[in-house]
């Protein structure tokens, strides 16, 4: 299947799409810049130049090295997972990041690649081909998704676990599994909640994830941001309110604005225009990379091109059902939109990742 | 592979059902129903107030509040709310004691802002204004009132010049200081500026609703805003002083209606005592209403000038402290060399007066500094040359910054490479001479004068000057290469400038004291050419003197100037000596306190 426009190939769209959705979510920054001062735009502009030589880098890798490779780099971030428990900071009650010097590194934005790489070379490399796996061959693949899910928990970061969980899930499911195999897990599921929860999970950290589940202690808490955020995109109306004049934004009722709703602050701008114009941005970069993974004739190619695909997919569908207010908030971020170091960069070793294997 | 084939077109009809519902989603919020949320987001404002902190108390080494804050009532507006500029400045014209030209244009300034967050329009407004403008409010659009705190200093113009005044921040200042919004107050000179990151603590927050005519309402969704959102106002720090507040006071009357600057300086520990620049100004003059403009300040009576440490003059004789000490250490002199004063000294033919006519007769270095022979240090000088003499200012740090916390200009301490660079000249033999008794080009600050008389006091030690009571002990900071003067030098000047007030022929015999034993040395700094006679003020001498007491073991330096004022010995040397005896006056009394509260 070949699916080209305007002359150009589909990895020249994927890339044209990416920086111009870069170049958004900088201008973004900027626009709320009168609030938060210059320091999130200009550190996200050199993320984002430091992004795209990463993707130059892949890109210029031979396939074959990125494959055999794939379960290393899935040791390498567990590693570096692991060592969270041991040298991380707390911020805001979650040790999830590396403190580098000015830099803060969150090894469970990067851990996304190595599931997917490490799942990708099971499936393609491991085990033969075909329509569903059952229960013994699937025991592994279940186990690469919940030892660094377990880590992420413990950490403790519902939202990031919940998106790790969203995209091992879906290669998985895509790969197949057996009638038989889907009944054993779900019981065992079943089963082991409650064990798990009294043996594994410490005092402190239940404390967390209860305070994490219970918005009862703060009456508001649980509409709060959400209408916030509501109010925010909605009075955004048909054409925005314009470059930085942002009521709600810029009045600090939005949280986290450059962050998580960094996305409800280009809705008040912008518009419905501005909204849907993200999204189609960023939806027709999901359909891209589909596009790249299906036409590909390696299997192990094919499978970690799907769980790149499925990584933005969930982003986007999280992070804009969460400030549209369909679902409750956990902190996940929209790529290339939302500021952030870590989950820039695993943006684009995605897109590196998928411009490398398209060669193969 | 056919059945994964199927699963890609599941998951790519997935993503376009994912697309569309979130499409609809926001089609849903913002056309919809986006009238509607427009309305709670604009119509209705959320509002962000900022409550004003106090800034931090300022003490004085004894634990006087010398300035502190008293409530005041403030005008303010919300920036965006200002449509009609013309109008509101004309209607406010007519209630408060603003100019409408003013008004205006500061009304236009603030729109300009596109702030969210209010400004502050006119401070500290009085109980008529108030009245007025509460009785008019449905009519002031995006205005509102504001009870602040003002600043409030009970000495008045004593210490107005060295603790400064606030201001509202300007656009250039949001730019540079990270933390400052438009419309925060913050120190804009002196002590207030100094520490102004201690003295300003946090604004607190607070949201509220408000209807169109500015008024706190209920509403459905004002009720869903969490107190949490909100911020406590957190105090600035209390900043304690060096400062001794009566000393400050009595300086400053000392001066009386003369223009000039004083510094009282702890000779042990570099402490500032007192620091006084008259003329100064009412401090309600600044911190009402406006910031202060370019008119008030040409008053005469109204200078915002530290002329402690902004204004520079030539020192005159006091100089020859340095020019002394660098004869004997260069070995050009010794304190036997002879010199025959007739009253003038001929350098290539021309005529250097002395400032006694009929001359000194024979001099020695002693007799030279305690009756401040001029033609002494000419002809000296000539033998050591600027060569040799610069170095010993520079050992004095004449024309270096001090380091103080405050403003300040260094001045300068000319030299062969000095002169070529600024004015492309050489030097001349007879510049030496000049720059010998402190006149010429070189110019100072009364506290550079003030920290070379302290080390000669304390024994060869150049402090860096305090205004700040810390905790630390009282061992001086010393400045620069920070090495002790020669002791030999400094003890044969202690003994000279004790004979400068207390021989009888002595030219600092005003300061001589039946309480203390006072050291000095007079200065008197000729403005213009000698030639030029006249008897207009702004033509007259500085008038110089520089002291410590108590002469042998001294804890206090006083140097003096009296711009314009005549001799040193007749106009700065009283004033120094009342300062000093105020200095014991109040130790004592402190003292039998202190005993009396302990018994």
């Amino acid at each position: 299947m070949k699916l080209e426009l305007l002359n150009l190939s589909r990895h020249s769209w994927l890339l044209m799409l990416t920086v111009l959705l870069c170049l958004a979510g900088l201008a973004n920054l900027y626009s709320i810049s009168l609030l938060a001062g210059l320091g999130a735009f200009k550190k996200q502009l050199i993320w984002v130049l430091a992004g795209i030589l990463t993707v130059v880098v892949i890109n210029r890798l031979r396939p074959t090295t990125l494959e055999s490779h794939s379960f290393t780099f899935y040791l390498f971030f567990l590693v570096l997972l692991a060592l969270i428990f041991v040298f991380g900071k707390t911020v805001s009650g979650s040790r999830s990041w590396f403190q580098i010097g000015p830099v803060s590194v969150q090894p469970s934005e990067f851990i996304k690649i190595g599931i997917i790489m490490a799942l990708a070379n099971y499936y393609g490399n491991e085990v033969a081909a075909k329509e569903n796996y059952n229960s013994a061959e699937l025991l592994k693949p279940i186990a690469l998704l919940l030892v660094p899910t377990a880590a992420v928990i413990a950490q403790p970061d519902m939202g990031t676990a919940i998106t790790i969980l969203l995209i091992g899930s879906s290669i998985i499911l895509l790969m197949g599994i057996s009638k038989k195999a889907l009944f054993k897990i779900i019981i065992i599921a079943l089963i082991s909640i409650v064990p798990v929860w009294h043996l594994l999970i410490k005092d402190y950290q239940k404390e967390r994830i209860y305070s994490f589940l219970d918005t009862s202690s703060d009456p508001f808490g649980i509409s709060y941001n959400s209408i916030q955020s509501q109010i925010a995109i909605g009075s955004g109306m048909g054409y925005g309110k314009g470059f930085s004049l942002g009521s709600q934004s810029n009045l600090n009722f939005l949280p986290a604005y450059h962050t998580d709703f960094a996305f409800s602050v280009i809705s008040e701008e912008w518009g419905f225009r501005g909204a849907v114009f993200i999204l189609l941005l960023y939806f027709s970069i999901i359909l891209f990379i589909l596009n790249i993974s299906t036409s590909l004739e390696d299997r192990f190619s094919t499978i970690a091109c799907f769980g790149i695909a499925t990584m933005f997919f969930w982003h986007a569908v999280i992070n804009i059902a969460m400030v549209t207010g369909l679902m409750p908030i956990i902190g996940t971020p929209l790529f290339f939109i939302s500021y952030g170091g870590s989950s820039t960069l695993t943006a684009f070793i995605g897109i590196g990742i998928v411009l490398c294997l398209r060669k193969k | 592979m056919g059945f994964l084939k199927h699963r890609f077109t599941i998951a790519s009809s997935l993503i376009v059902l994912f697309f569309l519902v979130f499409s609809a989603r926001l089609f849903y919020l913002q056309i919809y129903k986006g009238e509607e949320y427009r309305n709670f987001s604009e119509r209705n404002i959320l509002r962000a107030l900022e409550l004003p902190a106090p800034r931090g108390r300022i003490f004085d080494r004894n634990g006087e509040k010398i300035l502190y804050n008293k409530p005041s009532f403030n005008i303010r507006i919300f920036p965006r709310e200002v449509t009609d500029a013309e109008g509101l400045a004309e209607k406010l014209a007519e209630i408060i004691n603003i100019p409408e030209k003013e008004l205006l244009k500061k009304l236009r300034e603030i729109a300009d802002l596109k702030s969210f967050y209010p400004v502050t329009i006119a401070k500290d407004i009085s109980r008529e204004e108030l009245l007025l403008v509460e009785r008019n409010k449905e009519t002031l659009e995006g205005i509102f009132l504001e009870v602040g705190h003002k600043r409030f200093y009970p000495h008045g113009e004593a210490a107005a010049v060295l603790l400064g005044y606030t201001g509202i921040a300007n656009a250039q200042e949001v730019r540079t200081y990270g933390r400052i919004k438009a419309g925060n107050e913050l120190g804009k000179m002196g002590v207030e500026k100094a520490f102004d990151s201690e003295l300003r603590g946090t604004n607190g927050l607070e949201y509220v609703m408000v209807n169109a005519h500015g008024k706190v309402i209920s509403d459905s969704v004002a009720a869903l805003l969490p107190a949490r959102k909100s911020r406590k106002i957190v105090q600035g720090k209390d900043i304690h002083l060096t400062i001794d507040a009566q000393l400050q006071k009595t300086a400053y009357d000392a001066l009386g209606k003369e223009k000039g600057a004083i510094v009282a300086m702890d000779v042990r520990s570099g402490e500032v005592l007192a620091m006084v620049s008259r003329p100064s100004y009412r401090p309600e003059q600044i911190s009402r209403k406006l910031p202060p403009g370019k008119k008030i300040e040409k008053k005469e009576s109204f200078s915002l000038l530290n002329r402690s440490t902004q204004g520079t003059y030539p020192p005159g004789s006091v100089l020859k402290i340095i020019t002394a000490f660098a004869l004997l250490e260069e070995k050009t002199a010794d304190p036997k060399s002879s010199v025959h004063c007739p009253g003038y000294y001929l350098i290539n033919n021309k005529r250097f007066n002395c400032w006694r006519e009929e001359g000194h007769g024979h001099m020695d270095l002693y007799k030279a500094i305690v009756e401040s022979c001029d033609v002494y240090f000419y002809k000296l000088s000539l033998k050591l040359g600027v060569d040799g003499l610069y170095p010993y200012l520079k050992k004095f740090r004449l024309g270096e910054r001090t380091g103080i916390a405050l403003p300040e200009k260094r001045g300068v301490s000319p030299s062969k490479t000095w002169k070529r660079k600024h004015l492309k000249e050489p030097w001349y033999p007879g510049e030496t001479a000049i720059l010998a008794i402190g006149q010429g080009y070189v110019t100072t600050t009364p506290l550079q004068v003030n920290i070379m008389t302290s080390a000669i006091a304390n024994g060869g030690l150049i402090v860096k000057p305090k205004i700040r009571k810390t905790d630390e002990k009282k061992s001086p900071r010393i400045a620069g290469a920070g090495k002790r003067l020669d002791a030999k030098s400094v003890s044969f000047l202690k003994k000279a400038l004790y004979g400068a007030v207390n021989e009888h022929r002595g030219t600092g015999i005003y300061a001589r004291s039946n309480i203390t034993s006072v050291s000095g040395k007079t200065g008197t700094a000729q403005v213009v050419s000698a030639k030029f006679e006249s008897t207009k003020k702004r033509f007259q001498d500085h008038a110089w003197f520089t002291s410590y007491a108590p002469s042998d073991s001294p804890e206090i330096s006083v140097t003096v100037l009296v711009e314009n004022g005549g001799s040193g010995s007749v106009a700065a040397a009283p004033i120094a000596k009342k300062i000093i005896e105020t200095y014991f006056r109040l130790k004592k009394e402190r003292g039998e306190a202190r005993v009396a509260k302990s018994e």
